[in-house]
């Protein structure tokens, strides 16, 4: 018995000490490239690193890296999906829209990831000073410039008291919001591109968002919402002051060889463009990848649209006419992205160009044709030496309308603009299988994602889905 | 220590002089019964006193003793003898090895036990089934091995990852894997390269220095591994010293490997066909009038009349070398053990620039420091090398190209070069796999390292404590080039890239092991064994990618490159600290109650939830031990068994709790530091909680001649780890939860024993069954998730099908059809008209082997068949191969051959359109298959020569073999595409051809 007691005295020793030797902070591992959200966005150096991953979103193949521009044109009639493809964006080409679509739901995912982070930046608890301003007006335009991108495809134009899209303006991971209106929508965007205007005080380049930047969306959202003064108060507001220039004739085809963004001192044609460069890219998801030959080469252009390009043009060169290997012969091949490697095309969001279509547009319909004539030929001087538009009525304002479509091919505007125009899209040309989708074609809008709708009750579907 | 044990020693010697003039002397020489070789340091006493010695280094020893004394030879590893000495001065004695006491210690987890003392669910495979396959990891060799174990591996690559569940799938988001223990030491195991196509921690090990491995597969068995255990546990236990000679062994092979299974209807079409085919698609398809004007613009395009017909099938694959050499010594005396080995082994694939090489070095060594005091070490060093393609749709993917590419097309030019230009490969298009073969280059380079070095020291009589510390070493070096001619570098003047990936993992375990014979006659028996243990994983990995490379092949490296295109270096940790107890008690060997506790603390659990309890409660009655069995003379063995317990599965996110900001390449812009929130996160999230309930029955029958092991079990796994979904307006699209529930239930069966003894010929047979069936108890919301082709919903199968269900073809126009809905009344030609159900699971209903072994003195034959019934097996590709005509450029495969063409034509296969214009190819269960099959897994034929012949020249065992793997298969469904064999998930992504291999070998021991 004595031995006994020895022995569970020299065990209970033993497991008492195997017991007492853990340590908590043996367990407190950190990850490496990771904060808590509480130091993330602590100090003014943090906000700007916070506002740099906002943008590192726009690039984003579900948004303007690619889904937002190929929407933008292989949903009209700019250009068509290859016999030899890669399987993307079929359902635009063949307007077979499900609410599992992929593309939409990148696009609304995304977006709303954004969204979050220009939030974070927006609600970050710093000191107002310049640098504060200037970066949370970014933040502001970015929101701005998303929630417009979101409300224009997923919400029926021209209705302000139907449903837009949810209104997000700070993080919550329990939300399951409803959809504000689409006047609701655009009030908000008003807003955020208001605030980012008068915040900001610098410029940083061509691939960081402006003052002017911020109006020239700003006249954009006004046109889209039909308040044509407020456009062309804007569009002047940019034109007048911004000191940017526009692109001339000469400097057309350099303009899209150049892969890279300018510098904080050039104000020179591009407003806002999202940056792509050598290593921040996405790869062989890049826009210009789907549509160059070296690539998927899966778009090309619609021979009718390249008809509609005089040969003085100096835009007409953006096409080449050549074959596709083992498909289309000839085809129409878009020559606006050739950086398929190394340094890739940043994509063009806002340009001086489309401000002055705005302007012209905004002053035909708020019937001053002499400024419309101005603005529009002040462009298309540029583009085309040997033509201008001496058009009135509603004949002037079917150029404008032309003259977006030639200016703005591949940058994903078409789609958009016959949607804000309320127009039935009539694919004449290409090789489409569904040449006609009228406005009231319930696939013009996107439909809110089924993953959505799953995750949030509250959400409703548009119509036809 | 030292001081009190030499004094002893020293009284022990002078008390033994003393005597010696009373008594008298015997002499004599020990040797192994087996082999006859000599044994220095068997220990010789005399019973029933203190006296004895030990034999010297020739085997002899001497003793003086009284008259009628009896002598008792004991040694390690051998059977004790005792002889009465009666009236001789000379006695020799052989002594039989132990193999019978050695068998029946079963490894298991933190300690050894018994057929008598078990109480939990155990499955052990010896080294006689894992040395000299073919298979380059132990995994592989464990198919058909051990009941309710299901090894499946999709890919023919050498040294490819294999698929272990034991008991069912556990999981759902976190791993399903079991947790792989080697000589004590829970190491990383799965595939641990970052930009492999598939690799395998495991194929590091040699299979030839495994000695046994154990799985463990019920709640008293594994839950000792706490948080970890949920999936089952597998110990791998090397090969460790005996004393006795030093035996040198030898072991080689050499083989060959080609493709195990093709079938015919999934042969790529030739150009005649193709041709053909594509005419009358153009015809379909309103592209061409008609089929003479068809067959022209063919030619024009596809240039399908220049004679050129290649097989691009047979040009990406080949019949693979295969060879391994291991040497091995062991031997050593009472004091001190050791095992050495190296080994080499190299095998190609199937298909070209498939290979995996490895070297090892294995160093074992036990000494006694003093009585008290034992130093364990073991030191496993090896170097793999790996070279083989990408998978799935990669167009660098040769697979992918031997039946997409067309048969016009020709693989070289007429100077022997690859064709790389000119209409056949043009930029964008798929690659010539015969360029990318000789001018791509895809390596992976792996070092792997486990070592123990453990303390143990008999503190009391039946007290044991020990401290060990192992370590876990892992890197690999991923090497990838493009070329900048050709291929997936061409847009980008080449480009190479250059991983490196270190895995240092340590465990440190301290326990105490107590045994108390409280009546001191074996009558009631405790051990107890309990300690803590504590164990840090840490990764460390850089990449440097740089595109823009020299136009010379032979310039890989990504320093060469001129654009920088990114250089990436983290790290991730993980830690476990453990507190753990396990006890069993035996009355009279009669009734044996176990159980296990432990404590398990992870860094990967949420702050809220860091620690959890894991047990175990075990039970044993051996029937046979009563005495009312005493008359039933033909049964040896019978025991009934039950276990229950609590563990839990730990596999998830080093750092998924955590909710975070990141930083990194995804956030960064223009040049310049970015961040971002990457994670809602989640501070409550923990383990999955599996609660195994065991039930079995072991029987041995029949003087040992049949043996019989059923088992019933039901494990119910809760707080499954799932994405919860949040509103995506959130920024977020899902956060980690533990909310799902599954259950795995089922019976194992396993038979072996020996059948027929006839003289020197005998028949020795093994069977065994599976059968479990998987149900998903609750998800989030109990909402159908519906991934790819599967559906998870409550109350069915974790890996049904859920798919629009075919319905054949018109017989009136050639159009598909599928069901409108599962109760198969109504057929529609509209896919979206049809509603998906489930038609099946991707699980087996049963697996199992069935395997014999013929002895006739020195010839011995074996095999081995294993089964698999009851899934289906999914084509993942089949909407390309068996397309209909949707994208029209590519190759068909010979079952297009049976399309529609006129009306009134009964065929499975929908008219031909060129371009498609029909869903006919979208998912659905056209392309399942039935996936049964069985395959002659393994089949030997060896001789041992007769040792009379052999010993003559100084060697104690030769023997030669041939071996076929898998050469033989029988599948049910003649049209399914691959080989039958698939991973867990039963879908097929154009992998590598999983080969059957002929070998020839020799082994040689002395």
């Amino acid at each position: 018995m004595k031995r006994f007691n020895h022995k569970v005295l020299v065990l209970g020793v033993l497991i008492t000490s195997f017991l007492s030797s853990c340590k908590e902070s043996f367990l407190e591992l950190a990850p490496y490239t990771q904060v808590p959200n509480e130091a993330a966005v602590a100090t003014e150096a943090d906000l700007l690193v916070a506002l740099r991953g906002t943008y590192a979103q726009l690039r984003s193949a579900n948004l303007f890296g690619r889904t937002i521009p190929v929407i933008g044109d292989l949903g009209a009639d700019n250009v068509f999906l290859s016999s030899r493809n890669s399987g993307r964006y079929f359902a635009f080409d063949q307007y077979v829209i499900t609410t599992a679509n992929a593309d939409y739901e990148g696009f609304w995912n995304n977006a709303y990831t954004a969204i979050l982070r220009a939030n974070n930046v927006i609600n970050a608890k710093l000191a107002d000073n310049a640098n504060v301003n200037q970066i949370k007006g970014e933040a502001y335009a970015i929101r701005g410039l998303l929630y417009f991108n979101l409300v224009r495809s997923f919400a029926k134009s021209g209705d302000p008291a139907a449903e837009g899209v949810p209104i997000v303006l700070s993080y919550d991971p329990t939300l399951k919001p409803k959809r504000n209106t689409v006047q609701e929508v655009y009030t908000q965007i008003a807003a955020d591109l208001d605030k980012a205007y008068t915040s900001m005080t610098t410029y940083a380049g061509s691939a960081r968002l402006s003052k002017y930047a911020a109006r020239a969306l700003a006249a954009k959202v006004a046109l889209y919402q039909g308040d044509y003064a407020k456009a062309l108060t804007y569009a002047t507001d940019v034109i007048n002051n911004s000191g940017f220039s526009l692109l001339t004739s000469d400097k057309v085809l350099s303009y899209w060889a150049t892969p890279a963004s300018n510098a904080e001192t050039v104000k020179s044609e591009t407003l806002f463009e999202v940056s792509a460069d050598a290593t921040l890219n996405v790869g062989t998801d890049e826009l210009g990848y789907i549509y160059n030959q070296a690539g998927y080469g899966d778009l090309l252009a619609n021979e009718e649209l390249y008809k509609l390009y005089a040969d003085t043009d100096v835009r007409k060169k953006l096409i080449v006419v050549g074959s596709r290997a083992q498909a289309e012969n000839p085809a129409y091949i878009v020559n606006k992205y050739q950086n398929v490697s190394g340094d890739r095309d940043d994509k063009k969001v806002i340009r001086i160009s489309e401000v002055y279509l705005i302007a012209a547009e905004a002053s035909a319909r708020t019937n001053n044709e002499a400024d419309a004539l101005k603005y529009l030929n002040a462009l298309v001087k540029q583009r085309d030496a040997s033509l201008t538009y001496a058009s009135t009525g509603a004949a002037l304002i079917e150029d404008i309308i032309l003259e977006r479509r030639k200016e703005l091919a591949f940058e994903g505007d078409r789609y958009f603009d016959l949607n804000r125009l309320k127009r039935d899209v009539v694919r004449v040309g290409g090789k489409y299988s569904v040449r006609n989708i009228p406005f009231t074609s319930n696939f013009r809008i996107g439909p809110i994602p089924q993953t959505e709708r799953n995750a949030n009750p509250n959400i409703s579907q548009n119509p036809g889905y | 220590m030292r001081k009190s044990f030499l004094p002893s020693l020293f009284l022990v010697l002078f008390w033994t002089v003393q005597v010696l003039a009373q008594d008298k002397t015997v002499t004599g020489k020990v040797t192994s019964a087996d082999d006859g070789s000599i044994l220095p340091g068997v220990s010789v006493t005399v019973k029933g006193s203190s006296k004895g010695t030990t034999t010297n280094a020739e085997g002899v020893y001497s003793i003086s003793v009284p008259g009628n004394a009896t002598l008792t030879f004991s040694f390690i590893g051998f059977v004790t003898q005792q002889v009465q000495v009666s009236n001789r001065s000379s006695i020799n004695v052989q002594l039989a090895s132990d193999a019978q006491e050695l068998a029946e210690a079963i490894v298991v987890g933190y300690g050894t036990t018994s057929n008598i003392k078990k109480t939990g669910a155990v499955g052990v495979v010896n080294s006689d089934k894992i040395e000299n396959t073919p298979f380059t990891s132990v995994d592989k060799a464990l198919q058909g091995r051990v009941a309710g174990l299901q090894s499946a591996g999709g890919s023919g690559q050498p040294g490819s990852v294999q698929n272990i569940r034991i008991r069912g799938i556990g999981s759902m988001t976190a791993g399903s894997d079991p947790l792989y223990v080697v000589d004590g030491i829970p190491i990383n195991s799965g595939d641990l390269t970052r930009n492999t196509t598939t690799a395998n921690a495991l194929a590091g090990i040699n299979p030839n220095d495994i000695e046994s491995v154990t799985v463990l597969k019920d709640a008293a068995s594994a839950s000792i591994y706490g948080s970890r255990a949920a999936n089952g546990v597998i110990l791998i236990n090397t090969k460790k010293g005996k004393a006795g000679k030093t035996k040198i062994r030898f072991d080689t092979e050499i083989g060959a490997s080609d493709i195990a299974y093709l079938s015919d209807a999934n042969r790529p079409l030739t150009t005649a066909e193709w041709r053909d085919l594509t005419a009358e698609g153009l015809v379909n398809s309103k592209t061409a009038a008609d089929k003479t004007a068809a067959l022209a613009l063919v030619d024009a395009n596809f240039r399908t009349n220049n004679g050129v017909n290649t097989n691009w099938l047979d040009e990406v694959t080949r019949v693979g070398q295969q060879q391994q050499y291991n040497l091995s010594a062991s031997g050593g005396n009472e004091k001190t053990q050791f095992y050495f080995s190296g080994g080499y082994f190299k095998q190609e694939g199937t298909v070209i620039q498939s290979l995996f090489n490895r070297y090892t070095g294995n160093l074992n060594l036990t000494n006694k420091i003093t009585d008290k005091l034992t130093l364990k070490a073991n030191l496993m060093v090896s170097s793999t090398g790996q070279k083989g393609p990408g998978t799935g749709g990669l167009f660098a993917n040769p697979v992918l190209t031997a039946y997409f590419l067309l048969p016009s097309y020709s693989p070289r030019n007429a100077d022997g070069t690859p064709n790389i230009t000119g209409p056949d490969f043009p930029a964008g298009a798929l690659f010539n796999p015969i360029s990318i073969a000789e001018m791509d280059k895809r390596k992976t380079t792996g070092v792997k390292g486990i070592t123990t070095v453990a303390l143990e020291y008999q503190l009391l009589k039946d007290l044991k404590i020990s401290s060990k510390i192992g370590i876990d070493y892992n890197n690999y070096e991923e090497d990838v080039y493009n070329n900048p001619f050709v291929g997936d570098g061409r847009n980008d003047n080449g480009r190479s890239s250059r991983l490196y990936t270190r895995y240092f993992n340590w465990v440190w375990t301290n326990l105490a092991d107590y045994t108390w014979d409280i009546t001191k006659n074996d009558d009631y028996v405790l051990n107890v064994i309990a300690g803590y243990e504590a164990q840090k994983s840490q990764t460390y990995f850089s990449n440097a990618v740089a595109y823009g490379l020299p136009a010379n092949l032979n310039i890989i490296v990504p320093s060469a490159g001129s654009v920088y295109n990114s250089a990436v270096g983290s790290n991730s940790d993980y830690s476990f600290a453990s507190a753990l107890a396990m006890g069993n008690f035996s009355v009279k060997n009669k009734y044996v109650l176990s159980g296990s506790f432990r404590r398990d603390g992870s860094s990967r659990f949420g702050s809220n939830n860091r620690y959890g309890n894991f047990w175990s409660v075990g039970g044993a009655w051996n029937i046979h031990k009563e005495s009312f069995m005493a008359d039933l003379t033909w049964i040896d063995q019978l025991k009934l068994r039950a276990s229950y317990g609590v563990n839990g599965n730990a596999a998830i996110g080093d750092y998924d709790w955590q909710p975070t900001y990141a930083y990194g390449s995804a956030y960064n812009y223009q040049g310049a530091t970015g961040s971002g929130p990457n994670a809602v996160g989640n501070i409550n999230l923990t383990w999955e909680e599996n609660r195994p309930l065991d039930i079995g029955f072991d029987a041995t029958l029949l003087k040992k001649r049949l043996n019989v092991t059923v088992e019933w079990y039901k494990r119910k796994t809760t707080n499954l780890l799932l994405d919860e979904p949040l509103s995506r307006t959130t920024g977020f699209t899902s956060f980690k939860n533990n909310i799902g529930s599954l259950q795995n239930q089922g019976i194992e069966i396993a038979l072996s024993g020996t059948p027929l003894i006839l003289g020197d010929f005998s028949w020795e047979a093994s069977f065994n069954v599976s059968l479990n069936r998987n149900k998903i108890l609750s998800l989030v919301n109990n909402a159908d998730q519906v991934s790819g082709a599967f559906i998870r919903r409550v109350g069915e199968d974790y890996q049904s099908f859920y798919v629009r269900d075919w319905a054949g073809v018109d017989p009136a126009n050639g159009s598909p059809l599928w069901y409108v809905d599962q109760t198969r009344t109504e057929k529609t030609s509209v896919y979206n008209n049809a509603k998906q159900f489930i038609v099946g699971s991707a699980t087996p209903k049963a697996f199992g082997s069935l395997g014999s072994t013929f002895s006739y003195k020195g010839l011995s034959l074996d095999f081995l068949f294993y089964y698999n019934f009851g899934n289906l097996v999914r084509d993942s590709w089949a909407n390309y191969t068996q397309s209909d005509g949707y994208n029209a450029t590519f190759n068909r495969v010979a079952v297009q051959l049976q399309r529609w063409q006129k009306p009134g034509d009964v065929t499975n296969v929908p008219k031909y359109v060129y371009g498609g214009a029909s869903a006919s190819n979208s998912l659905s269960s056209r392309y399942l298959y039935g996936g049964d099959y069985i395959r002659l897994r393994d089949i030997t034929f060896g001789y041992t020569l007769p040792s009379s012949l052999i010993s003559k020249i100084k060697l104690s065992n030769v023997k030669v073999y041939v071996r076929g793997s898998n050469i033989w298969t029988w599948v049910k469904d003649k049209n399914l595409p691959y080989d039958p064999e698939t991973y867990i998930n039963s879908s097929t992504n154009l992998d590598i051809y999983l080969p059957k291999t002929f070998t020839g070998g020799l082994q040689v021991a002395f």
